[in-house]
């Protein structure tokens, strides 16, 4: 069974307030005979969910509000989970419900095995009241005063008393004079007997708060079993009230005997629109809880495991609230590898920095939810470097399942760039043209990155293969006296490199390895580095290019199929190049949030940069008549460089360009 | 700033779970009770498993004078564990036939065009011997295509005298024996099964992607034996 308690954070400013609910719901998980699951949800923007036991302090909102709706929401995700739960929940609001707060009460109404119970200490909207009343499987009580938790109590004990969880709760209508409304005058002329729940003299409540005067709360007689009848199946509303609303934009009434015509609660609503309440501010000095670091804790709980008892006031590590996308993001943990592992790797990189020759070269890479929830490192790497008018680019992704695949990735990526530029810089001046420059340094990059690998075995006294990394290297020189590229990859497994070119295309220039035999794992490691050596391609480009992207599987693999994706995704990295500063822009880039993609990620990009003009747009997004579409940010300018502008060098400023509708000053 | 890469549409890759299970007469009673319990106790197990709940998608196919895929392949936030009723005889065959199309028709296949689904698990109970004619429906199995083929995990309930290890070694790529068939030792095999799928979609996502997900199996519970 489950049990949610939606409260404003102002209830619990009352320190007893909290301690007794704890204490309650203590009482009935040792008397239960089936799982208890409690949770109190703070209203607020991003509302607060914790699981029971709420040990220490209150919570605290900076700005807590009345917002229903967004509390309910999160109630529906948690429930999602426990489908054949039967559930309670509470929700206890001073004056005014914010948030768009009908359609989702409305549909947690309708979820089976749940019951709701809104009570109200005043209703300063008697509208609210009115919706509330006429939803089934919702009882509404104004006036609410005293002790919450008593309160509490005596729907929960009668709840329990019927028995395990049922996954459809049977729905009847109940005699209307078994309903809980017109509790706002005392002279009730209620057929019923009730008994009277009195507030509690002593209750040191807030000024804040501002209690109203002695109210007299009247409920249902327990003792005769109405109550039974009442939780047992489910409430409903009663009749009456939902009559006497004015006018056609209350919700429609069912009427005893009518079936229900399923859980479609949105035509009703759509006239019901009531003004967002204001949001609450409080006095914070008259706070007597304290406040609480609500950072992070270092281990943050699975929400569906009860955290540890802290003896001390150790804040509750929040989940964050679930959104109606799948999974909540609460589901997965983000933990630091143990300290006793050696070989540490921060879980972000990122670098950038500008060629002599106007070019930005930039990477980053993120540890991905898997290897967090695991407790794992990074296992991608990347290394980018320039030497004598080349740029070298490497990404790799250490083989899963080896214990240092980040070992392995780390050291391939920054050999195999340091080996390149070497290469480059030794034959500066020697007779070798560039295309045979290109293919060498390609082959001393594989070459050294797996002597390095094998050097690394051996001082470990491992196997080379425990070192695993796929491999996926990009050499780039731009001849501009000559006005052509050279373009070389060399690419082992997965992940993809690709040239995003001025003539509105994408080229894809290596590829993972498909059609090899399924049953081989493709890393550097396993054949000898010569074997890879006729895979080097030099390539020519359909058009010129405007950026370079090297990415692993954990990108790749969300672009599936290409070229489609690439020409969006490449619309991302132009706008990301521009920000300042962009690796940081590109590392939050790799936090996108993809079903099924859990894995590391890591993208190495070559951009071309223009000298002191504003950056092209991308060519993908231009209609025909100029004008930027938009998508690239409000600042673009509207400079595009045509092929036949490329001359010797770039242009030093815009008035090189030819004048056209489309150049506008910087 | 980028919650989600809007204009990128990519599927997801999958790990396609198939539960093949006896639903015959003699599993009427506590038995096909224990056997609901035990989906549902699948199904409240993975939802919790972060990595299974991204990439699981549960069917259920069962047998008994004839056989039906209850439910297609469904993700396994959108699953409802059905009420599974007992009568009949044991079509073992006309299960493994069924079996066969679903995997045509609802698993994914990895091209370069598209990206395929992990290689699906198949969790085949039974409790007797079958009565129809299984053979012919074994060889189709065993002659799928490459990309196509799935582990199938098959757990004998009984002695050997009521249910043939033999045929079960052909079926699958391992047999587990429940000598005495109790709720709680059902309860036992579907956490089992719950496990080994959440390893499955562990091992899966760190394979590279042209490469089979091997499908590590924890060891079983106590009183479910490996048929060698």
């Amino acid at each position: 069974m489950n049990i949610f308690f939606i409260l404003h954070q102002r209830i619990l400013m009352v320190r007893k307030e909290y301690a007794r609910l704890n204490t309650k719901i203590q009482e009935l998980r040792d008397t239960s005979v089936n799982r208890l699951d409690a949770w109190l949800v703070l209203m607020g923007d991003e509302p607060l969910a914790v699981a029971w036991p709420w040990t220490g302090s209150p919570l605290i909102h900076t700005e807590p509000s009345c917002d229903l709706g967004t509390a309910v929401r999160t109630v529906q995700e948690l429930l999602r989970r426990s489908p054949d739960e039967k559930s309670m929940v509470f929700v206890w609001y001073m004056d005014e419900l914010g948030g768009d707060w009908q359609v989702p009460v409305t549909e947690l109404t309708q979820m089976p095995g749940v019951n709701v119970v809104v009570m109200a200490n005043q209703a300063n909207q008697p509208e609210e009241g009115d919706f509330l009343r006429s939803l089934r499987y919702c009882t509404y009580i104004e006036g609410i005063s005293g002790n919450f938790a008593e309160n509490v109590d005596m729907f929960l004990k009668d709840f329990q008393k019927t028995g395990p969880a049922t996954a459809v709760a049977p729905r009847s209508e109940l005699p209307a004079l078994l309903s809980f409304q017109n509790l706002e005058t005392v002279h009730d002329p209620q057929p019923l007997s009730r008994s009277q729940v009195v507030a509690e003299p002593g209750n040191p409540a807030e000024p804040a708060l501002a209690q109203p005067p002695l109210q007299v709360t009247e409920y249902p007689d327990l003792s005769d079993g109405k109550l039974d009848d009442i939780m047992g199946e489910r409430s409903a509303p009663k009749t009456e009230a939902g009559a006497r609303s004015a006018g056609d934009d209350t919700p429609r009434v069912r009427r005893s005997g009518e079936t229900l015509p399923g859980p479609e609660p949105t035509d009703e609503l759509t006239s019901t629109q009531l003004p967002a309440g204001p949001e609450m501010v409080i006095d914070v000095s008259n706070i007597q809880a304290k406040r609480v670091n609500l950072e992070k804790s270092p281990e943050p709980t699975n929400p569906f495991e009860h955290p540890k008892q802290d003896p001390e006031n150790k804040p509750e590590p929040e989940p964050s609230p679930a959104t109606a996308k799948d999974p909540p993001a609460n589901l997965w943990a983000e933990l630091d590898p143990p300290a006793e592992l050696g070989d540490r790797f921060d879980p972000l990189a990122k670098k950038k920095f500008k060629t002599a020759d106007g070019w930005s070269m930039l990477a980053a890479s993120r540890r991905g939810k898997m290897h967090a929830h695991k407790a794992l490192f990074r296992e991608d790497a990347f290394g980018m470097g320039e030497a004598a008018g080349w740029h070298f680019a490497v990404v790799a992704d250490g083989g899963g399942s080896r214990p240092l695949a980040r070992v392995g990735a780390n050291l391939a990526a920054e050999v195999a760039v340091n080996a390149m530029s070497e290469f480059v810089r030794k034959v500066e001046n020697s007779e070798l043209t560039m295309e045979e420059t290109c293919r060498y340094a390609l082959e001393s990059g594989m070459r050294k990155a797996y002597e390095a690998l094998q050097n690394e075995a051996g001082k470990r006294g491992l196997k080379l293969d425990d070192f695993g990394t796929t491999y996926l290297a990009l050499a780039h020189r731009w001849l501009g006296g000559q006005k052509r590229h050279i373009v070389g990859v060399l690419q082992v497994g997965d992940g993809l490199i690709a040239a995003h070119l001025a003539n509105k295309t994408v080229q894809v220039l290596a590829n993972a390895d498909v059609g090899e035999s399924a049953s081989q794992t493709l890393f550097i490691t396993s054949r000898p580095w010569k074997d890879w050596l006729d895979r080097i391609q030099l390539l020519e480009l359909e058009a010129e290019p405007l950026m370079f992207a090297s990415m692993c599987d954990g990108v790749s693999d969300d672009l599936i199929p290409y070229p489609r994706n690439l020409a969006r995704f490449f619309e991302f990295m132009q706008d990301i190049a521009l920000r300042d500063p962009a690796e940081e822009s590109l590392l939050e880039f790799l936090k996108y949030e993809k079903r099924g993609s859990f894995d590391d990620r890591t993208i190495a990009l070559l951009v071309r940069d223009a000298p002191s003009s504003p950056r092209a747009s991308s060519p993908a997004l231009r209609a025909p008549g100029g004008e930027p579409q938009g998508g690239m940010g409000e600042e673009q300018s509207a400079i595009i460089r045509r092929p036949a502008e490329f001359s010797e060098g770039s242009p030093s400023s815009p008035a090189d360009l030819p004048a056209t509708a489309e150049n506008q000053p910087d | 700033m980028f919650d989600n890469i809007s204009g990128i549409e990519s599927q997801s890759r999958r790990l396609p779970i198939y539960l093949l299970l006896d639903t015959s007469g003699s599993m009427m009673g506590n038995k096909i009770e224990a056997v609901n319990e035990g989906v549902k106790l699948l199904t409240s197990q993975l939802i919790k498993d972060p990595m299974a709940i991204e990439t699981a998608y549960l069917s259920i196919i069962t047998f008994d004078s004839d056989a039906r895929q209850l439910i297609p392949l469904t993700a396994i936030n959108d699953f409802k564990p059905p009420k599974i009723e007992a009568r009949g005889a044991t079509s073992l065959g006309a299960a493994l036939k069924v079996l066969n199309e679903a995997l045509d028709r609802e698993v994914r296949a990895n091209s370069a065009e598209q990206k395929g689904d992990y290689k699906p698990l198949v969790f085949l109970m039974t409790d007797g011997r079958p009565t129809d004619n299984w053979e012919a429906a074994i060889a189709a199995l065993r002659n799928r295509p490459k990309q196509k083929v799935a582990t199938i995990i098959a757990l004998g309930c009984g002695s050997p005298a009521e249910v043939d290890g033999e045929i079960l070694k052909k079926i699958a790529n391992v047999v587990l024996m429940m000598d005495n068939v109790s709720a709680d030792q059902i309860s036992k095999f579907f956490q089992w099964v719950s496990q080994s799928v959440a390893t499955a979609s562990k091992s899966a996502q760190m394979t590279p992607a042209n490469q089979e997900a091997v499908a590590e199996l924890s060891n079983p519970p106590e009183g479910i034996r490996i048929l060698i």
